[in-house]
């Protein structure tokens, strides 16, 4: 892992790996029971580049339109104002 | 009907897209209870073990999407020292073979995403304009900054360097991508091929840097960054 002020630096492969193994896994599981998307092709995704990057540009991994959409909504759903409005 | 009540419709319809469980129940639900019931107390909306599952996974997705997002730090190269630290950085785990990357822009100058383009032996990289325009596209860049290491620390770039940016640069400007620098690294200095004047001027943005976030350089044939240390140090001499 790499620090610059004191902040990590790239969200690269081994940072990804370092600390966050399980929420990928568990986001790219659940991603794949909506979109039908294979589970290890989401996780190694989420890996190389983000899963904001996923729900961003779904063009990336592929995703047809109908997988687009349900990305999209995955995304708003998720993102709702929470924190406009409540807190979970 | 105002924000809240829209962005409650919107909530209802996604949540019963993504759980099978009617509008009209989560609605009635909801008169008396808060959304943040639902991810609580999923049993209290419906009891039956399917919508739970489905319930709780929305919760698991949004927990880790957070934790995901926490860790995701957005950084803004709209200057060369700051792409040079950047590359500098990120380079700092590629010492073995000299490798070509390249950091896609969005109009704020905010890394998208940093991508290896090609990976080479110890001295040299090979990369194809035409594989950097298909990603650069894929990601909605703006600008692109791209970066190469030299394994063997130097960091003067060498005519190859120079032409594969200008062609690079060409390539991209037909669909409206500048290229704002191509930084070299060898070990822990860079150099930017921008502000050593090493890149035509006339295919990129510039070569000063302003501070404000909105441009790496502007336009016109500003004496470049090198130049005018020169000519400090010159003039502290005197």
């Amino acid at each position: 892992m790499k620090y610059e002020e004191g902040k990590e630096m790239l969200s690269n492969y081994s940072f990804m790996i370092d600390g966050n193994e399980e929420n990928i896994d568990t986001a790219a599981r659940i991603i794949s029971k909506y979109t039908e998307i294979p589970y290890k092709k989401i996780k190694t995704f989420i890996m190389a580049e983000g899963l904001k990057t996923l729900f961003d540009n779904p063009s990336l991994i592929g995703a047809n339109e109908k997988q687009t959409r349900i990305l999209f909504d995955l995304k708003e759903m998720i993102d709702w104002g929470f924190d406009t409005y409540e807190s979970v | 009907m105002n924000q809240y009540s829209k962005d409650l419709d919107r909530f209802v319809e996604l949540l019963a897209k993504f759980t099978g469980i009617s509008k009209s129940k989560i609605n009635s639900f909801l008169e008396y209870n808060s959304v943040s019931t639902i991810f609580e107390h999923p049993a209290s909306l419906s009891p039956k073990a399917e919508h739970i599952d489905k319930i709780n996974d929305l919760k698991l997705l949004r927990n880790c999407y957070l934790n995901l997002k926490s860790h995701d730090m957005e950084y803004v190269l709209n200057s060369s020292s700051k792409a040079g630290d950047y590359f500098v950085n990120f380079f700092m785990d590629y010492k073995d073979k000299e490798k070509f990357v390249c950091s896609f822009l969005d109009n704020k100058n905010r890394v998208i995403a940093t991508s290896i383009m090609s990976e080479g032996t110890v001295n040299s990289a090979f990369v194809f304009p035409r594989e950097l325009l298909k990603k650069a596209i894929c990601y909605d860049a703006c600008s692109v900054i791209l970066s190469h290491n030299h394994p063997g620390g130097s960091t003067n770039p060498s005519k190859e360097d120079v032409d594969v940016t200008n062609r690079i640069a060409k390539v991209l400007s037909e669909v409206d991508i500048k290229v704002l620098d191509h930084i070299i690294v060898g070990g822990d200095r860079y150099l930017s091929m921008a502000e050593g004047g090493y890149i035509n001027t006339q295919t990129l943005v510039g070569n000063r840097v302003i501070e404000n976030g909105s441009e790496y350089g502007i336009k016109g044939n500003n004496p470049s960054l090198k130049k005018r240390k020169r000519q400090m140090n010159y003039e502290m001499q005197l």
